[in-house]
């Protein structure tokens, strides 16, 4: 039950790590995960299994060198040059020394401690990045640390910072300050203000055997033939080891308080992170809100020109209607005598070819401008909105394409606009079918009769008479009535309002396309991932019940 | 000019072109004036600091050197929290004014003479849990000529300290890095830390560093800082050489965040050939849509109805009345009425969409945080807005070419039309007297005359209608004549217009960008000498 808690509670921890969209807030998801892998899973699986215990401290503190009294032998160099620790070692009794960290090198040592494992690891303060992020994932291991810090260091501003974490995972603690003055007064001066900043951490109870002690060490109190400290001043913390060595249940005692203690803190921890999300979340919806509401206004703009018609070009549509009002198709407007006369006439003309795939074509390349104008707009006005939020900026910084309409947005328009336009064209020809006019009609082509339709759906009369102001209005005039000519009044009325319909669906799914840029440069969002946190560390913490 | 005035000169300039690029310039004009104000400050007096971490000797050194206790020293950590300067007692009057401008507050004095024109200043803390200290220390920096760093062996590989260096690597000639607590190293120690530290300082870009192993307990190097500290030469130079150096940093900076660099001259930010391109784009597409051989079109249209007004027949008079009065005549010919309704013929995308098109390729070349304001600078913002108002005004600069003319001409047809009119109608009248006339009553007989077999008023009839005809058919030729040539003429002013509009607008500001670029890299130059 619990370990499988755990292991959710990890799987969401990778979830969020991969989501995050800082450095700051993706090391804190996998620190969290390293925690819950590499210390709650296989502690909460064997309460036996050996207990691991790292000395923590700044560089140049002395962990090496307490290491080595540890260990009673000169394990791990101390040394001047700082940082000294470059290639942790771990100490354990050849039974306990298996699998422990792939990063550290393994001394098996039969005089070791059995049942303990203890590591000396490299420093968090000093310019190596590799040191730090190895020294604040053996904390999230540590079932025990060893917090080595001097008179020099102990109010420094980034070991408090390790060790707030280690108050927050709640993880035992034993304390060394090294270097102390010899002076007493200075001394206890020192203790005493020590003890202050600890208690007001929140850490002075959070001793391995109860209240936390400092073991201060004065500075020279060193035995150089081992490279260690001086056995003399370190004696309570050896002590310690011994006793949790020596008596299996006290071992089990401090892994067993550990757990607990980290299982009760992984609420708050996880609740920083949820938190977090959640925040980012809200930022993003909101973002993604402004966008919304950019592309609705871009939208909106161009189906307002599409319905007015004035996104054509007059020169398109002066072509287009010099073409009805004389071509092979006048017949159909006129009637009487002037039917028969049209008739004539076009038996003795020779006709230029009707101007049908270049209207058509002028007038796919007048709707592509005019989208990917609002498109333009859309983009930019989402852009700007976004460069004033810090999530917008970082997801704008690796997308400049998002600055203006895709670069395929042309492309694709156009392609689903052919395919618009051939769907006109076999409707038409269905439609025509059923009519008488359609034998003649039909031998003008096909062609031309589609674009005329199109361009009844581009500009149409609205109530116009033909003698307004304006090619467009006379154009829809004189292309209305030839269609009506040929496919009766209420088919052509019909037949336009669905060309339109699936028109504006087209261009609002090039809309919404376009806008899916903006979702996807910062990343898919999952919406209950802060409550899913928020939920398995409180299982977790309520399994620590049953421990 | 001195190497000072001239990064100052240079700093300037930068500012000025950053704002040109929309670039947010606060912090390098908070330089300037930072720069400014420090050299208002007359005297010799040299403001050297003593910073670092918690423990490593600060205090203890200052004391070290004046051999007496001018600075707490305690166990605990933090000790220092409010700065505080150690100057020569005749100096303390000059000096008030530049420390109280540096931030500090206590001024502690002494007499040794051969340390005058120095103020020396124990800095609070960097790197303790007393986040206040290193607020303090941060706000100090940049207004003090000269940094001693004091470290100690614990602490001289600490990421804060050398976070702090890599900032301020190029002050590092004038750092100097004080290495405490030696008396606990031996001779072959010393040199090792030495070396290892001063490898550490090259790899925050401090090339040549000045490392000092000393001791403030028991004072060794102390007597060799203290004649260096009243030897030193020629304040007035380093203190230049600082703000200098700070004058150039800022613009670095302003430099970066516009994405250029010493190194390599800005290139355009459009290539010619692709500007061209757009350019020729966005015209076509604008001459689309303004269409300036429509306007010709209504412009002949309208010509020939301007002579038809003056110099029609009677017939066609009253025909062109009555169409006026329909509103046909508007429609078929408004030439001027055309021009100036360009916005509804047509998408602004075609003029519009090439030049985003190559702006937003442009954007892409430069550094994230640039682009946003770039977009500003260039007037991507409001293009259509400037696009509309530029080809409103090439519109109405030809909006006098596209009133149809009127001619003497016409006007005299005119009167020869109503004079073929009234012949013609005298004719019909004669005519209709002699068919309709009072046949009862002869009232007088009067022959009717003859031309030659035909009679006179069928002469005048047929001889009215066909010189109005041949006048008519005259005045038509003559104002499609004229028609023509002012349609040609209102075509090639509108496209002329249009083509000089459309282009200048456009890419007027990214003509300014540009030169705002090459001046930011003009005064990196310079800067660097």
């Amino acid at each position: 039950m619990l370990p499988q808690v755990l292991e959710d509670l990890s799987a969401a921890l990778a979830r969020r790590a991969l989501s995050a969209p800082t450095r700051e807030s993706r090391e804190q998801a996998e620190r969290l995960r390293t925690h819950v892998d590499s210390y709650l899973l296989p502690r909460a699986s064997d309460l036996a299994a050996p207990l691991f215990v790292v000395i923590l401290g700044s560089t140049g503190s002395g962990k090496s060198s307490l290491f080595n009294a540890l260990a009673r032998r000169a394990v791990s160099p101390s040394g001047l040059l700082r940082p000294t620790t470059r290639h942790p070692v771990a100490l354990a009794h050849p039974d306990d020394s298996i699998d422990i960290h792939p990063d550290l090198l393994v001394v098996s040592d039969r005089a070791a401690p059995k049942g303990l494992v203890i590591v000396d690891s490299p420093d968090f303060d000093s310019v190596e990045q590799h040191n730090r992020q190895l020294a604040l994932d053996l904390l999230e291991k540590a079932d025990l640390v060893i917090f080595v810090t001097t008179v020099t260091r102990y109010a420094d501003q980034v070991p408090w910072l390790v060790l707030d974490r280690a108050r927050q995972r709640g993880v035992p603690l034993l304390m060394v300050i090294n270097r102390m003055p010899v002076d007493i007064q200075d001394r206890t001066e020192v203790l005493a203000d020590y003890r202050e900043l600890l208690e007001r951490g929140g850490l002075d109870n959070q001793g391995a055997f109860g209240d936390l002690e400092v073991v201060s060490v004065a500075e020279g109190a060193l035995d150089p033939e081992r490279d260690a400290l001086g056995a003399e001043p370190i004696s309570p913390i050896s002590s310690a080891i011994e006793k949790l060595r020596s008596d299996d249940a006290a071992r089990r005692a401090v892994a067993r308080r550990g757990l607990i203690t980290a299982l009760e803190g992984l609420p708050g921890g996880v609740e920083q992170i949820a938190d977090e999300t959640e925040k980012e979340q809200q930022a993003t919806a909101a973002l993604l809100e402004e966008v919304d509401r950019a592309y609705e206004r871009g939208l909106r703009k161009l189906l307002d020109e599409v319905e007015s018609g004035d996104f054509l070009r007059s020169e398109v549509l002066q072509q287009w209607l010099d073409f009805v009002r004389a071509g092979p198709l006048a017949r159909f407007l006129a009637e009487g005598v002037g039917k028969i006369a049209a008739t004539i006439r076009n038996l003795f003309r020779t006709e230029p070819p009707p101007p049908a795939p270049p209207v058509r074509e002028a007038a796919f390349s007048d709707l592509v401008a005019s989208a990917r104008r609002h498109a333009d707009d859309a983009a930019r006005a989402s852009s700007s909105t976004w460069s004033g939020e810090p999530l917008g900026d970082r997801a704008l910084a690796d997308r400049p394409d998002l600055l203006a309409a895709g670069g395929d947005f042309d492309e694709r328009l156009r392609e689903s606009l052919a395919s618009w336009g051939e769907a006109i064209g076999s409707e038409i020809a269905t439609l025509g079918q059923q009519r008488k006019a359609w034998a003649q009609a039909a031998s003008v082509g096909l062609n031309v009769l589609g674009t005329s339709a199109m361009i009844a759906v581009f500009v149409h009369t609205g109530g116009l008479t033909g003698t307004e102001v304006g090619i467009g209005a006379a154009t829809a005039f004189l292309n209305q009535k030839l269609l009506e000519a040929i496919f009766g009044e209420a088919n052509v009325a019909a037949f336009v309002k669905r060309a339109r319909s699936r028109l504006t669906e087209l261009l609002s799914e090039a809309f919404q396309r376009d806008q899916a840029r903006f979702a996807a440069a910062v990343g898919p969002m999952e919406k209950d991932l802060p409550a899913t946190l928020r939920r398995l560390a409180h299982e977790a913490r309520a399994g620590a019940m049953t421990l | 000019m001195t190497a000072l005035s001239e990064s100052l000169a240079a700093l300037a300039e930068g500012i000025a072109a950053a704002q040109d690029l929309g670039l947010d310039t606060t912090d390098a004009e908070r330089t300037a004036d930072l720069v400014e104000q420090r050299i208002g400050f007359a005297g010799n007096t040299y403001v050297i600091a003593l910073a670092g971490g918690t423990g490593v000797g600060k205090s203890s050194l200052l004391n070290a050197l004046a051999e007496s206790n001018v600075s707490e020293v305690r166990a605990i950590r933090p000790t220092t929290s409010r700065p505080l300067a150690w100057v020569e007692e005749n100096d303390r009057q000059e000096v008030e004014p530049l420390l109280e401008w540096v931030g500090v507050e206590d001024v502690v004095d002494h007499q040794h003479r051969n340390l005058a024109d120095v103020a020396i200043i124990d800095l609070p803390d960097v790197d303790s849990v007393n986040l206040g200290h290193r607020a303090t220390v941060d706000a100090l920096l940049p207004r003090i000529d000269a940094l001693y760093w004091v470290v100690d062996p614990e602490k001289y590989d600490d990421e804060r300290l050398h976070g702090y260096l890599r900032q301020l690597s190029a002050h590092g000639d004038r750092m100097v890095f004080l290495f405490n607590k030696a008396d606990r190293l031996g001779e072959d120690d010393q040199r090792l830390l030495a070396e290892d530290f001063a490898r550490r300082l090259s790899t925050d870009g401090i090339g040549r560093s000045s490392i000092r192993m000393l001791s403030a307990r028991d004072g060794q190097g102390v007597a060799d800082l203290r004649r260096d500290l009243a030897g030193a030469a020629d304040r007035k130079a380093a203190v230049a050489a600082k703000l200098a150096t700070d004058a150039a940093t800022a613009l670095s900076e302003v430099a970066s965040k516009a994405g250029i660099e010493a190194e390599t001259p800005p290139t355009s930010l459009v290539e010619a050939k692709m500007r061209a391109r757009a350019s020729q784009e966005a015209v076509t597409g604008a001459l689309a849509v303004v269409d300036p051989a429509g306007v010709g079109r209504q412009v002949r249209a309208a010509v020939q109805n301007q002579a038809r007004r003056q110099g029609g027949s009677l017939l066609v008079r009253i025909l062109a009345l009555l169409s006026s009065l329909t509103g046909t005549r508007r429609r078929t010919a408004d030439p001027e009425g055309y021009l100036m309704n360009w916005r509804r013929r047509g998408s602004l995308g075609h003029i519009l969409n090439p030049v985003r098109r190559v702006v937003t390729d442009a954007l892409a070349k430069l550094p994230a945080g640039a682009r946003t304001p770039a977009i500003a600078a260039l007037g991507m913002n409001d293009l259509e807005a400037r696009l509309v108002s530029a080809i409103d005004q090439a519109t109405r600069q030809s909006r006098e070419a596209a009133r149809p003319p009127r001619s003497f001409l016409w006007g005299l047809v005119g009167v020869i039309q109503l004079a073929l009119g009234g012949v013609l109608l005298f004719a019909i009248a004669w005519y209709l007297t002699i068919i309709f006339g009072p046949g009862g009553i002869e009232v007088a007989t009067v022959e009717v005359p003859y031309l030659g077999p035909v009679p006179v008023p069928l002469v005048l009839v047929v001889a009215s209608l066909v010189a109005s005809f041949i006048f008519g058919a005259l005045l038509s030729i003559h104002a499609g004549w004229i028609g023509r040539r002012q349609a040609r003429l209102v075509t090639a002013r509108v496209t002329a217009a249009v083509e000089s509009t459309v282009s200048d607008t456009a890419f007027a500001p990214l003509d300014r960008m540009d030169e705002a670029r090459r001046r930011l890299h003009a005064a990196l130059l310079q800067s660097r000498g």
